[in-house]
């Protein structure tokens, strides 16, 4: 179960798990996402690389449309997989 | 512990459940679960993707060897893929060059300590073992 949900100003809260078989959805959500925004990670306990596909897609889309994309509160195994990746050079992590 | 599942991404949360069975039974937790969790699902996505030639049921077995987990992925009915000898991703290309496809072989071999590769009589094995390493639950 993966949910993505608007919350204060422009932080968005994930939440869940973002799988293989939730990234078409997660990218669509995140597809509605057209200002700079932040990520929040919190409640997100898992994400393959399936999930990580749509978050680059959608940093390239802000991106290229001026805007900027920060991720926040990722956990201690979110945060190692992201390094793996070498996602903590690309993505803005606070 | 050993279950074989429809080859369809839907089936995901289903082998996660099998997946934390194995894992609240062996008492482990932590970067293990993590590891074996992600690993489990970027196997099992590379053979739904990748090998539509069969439709036949992928096996997955769950076992503990000393202090490592070792798990199984089988694929019946396939070409052979050795994904052991898959290109590597340039991690450190940046964001407008990064593609999609290759980031999860990639992080399997990250993550786990083990990775090795079977093809036999048209059936195709994974098997990845990860160090429990006393992080537990």
């Amino acid at each position: 179960m993966f949910e993505i949900r608007k919350g204060e100003g422009n932080r968005w809260l994930l939440s869940g798990r973002l799988d293989a078989a939730q990234s078409e959805g997660a990218l669509a959500s995140l597809n509605e996402i057209n200002e700079s925004c932040i990520l929040d990670f919190t409640e997100l306990e898992y994400i393959s690389s399936a999930g990580m596909g749509a978050l680059l897609a959608t940093l390239k889309r802000l991106k290229e449309a001026g805007h900027s994309l920060k991720l926040t509160n990722l956990s201690k195994h979110i945060k190692d997989v992201f390094g793996y990746a070498g996602f903590d050079r690309i993505f803005d992590i606070e | 512990m050993r279950r074989q599942f429809p080859k369809e991404m839907k089936v995901l949360a289903e082998v996660h459940q099998f997946v934390e069975e194995f894992l609240k039974d062996v008492n482990a937790g932590g970067k293990a679960a993590y590891s074996l969790n992600l690993a489990i699902e970027e196997i099992l996505t590379n053979m739904i993707k990748y090998h539509p030639e069969s439709r036949q049921d992928v096996e997955i077995g769950l076992a503990t060897q000393d202090e490592y987990i070792v798990a199984d992925l089988t694929d019946f009915g396939v070409d052979s893929f050795d994904i052991t000898t898959s290109k590597e991703v340039d991690i450190e290309a940046p964001e407008e060059q990064r593609l999609p496809g290759g980031l999860g072989l990639h992080l399997i071999k990250q993550m786990t300590d083990d990775l090795a590769y079977k093809f036999e009589d048209g059936n195709s094995t994974v098997t990845i073992k990860i160090a429990i390493r006393g992080e537990n639950v």
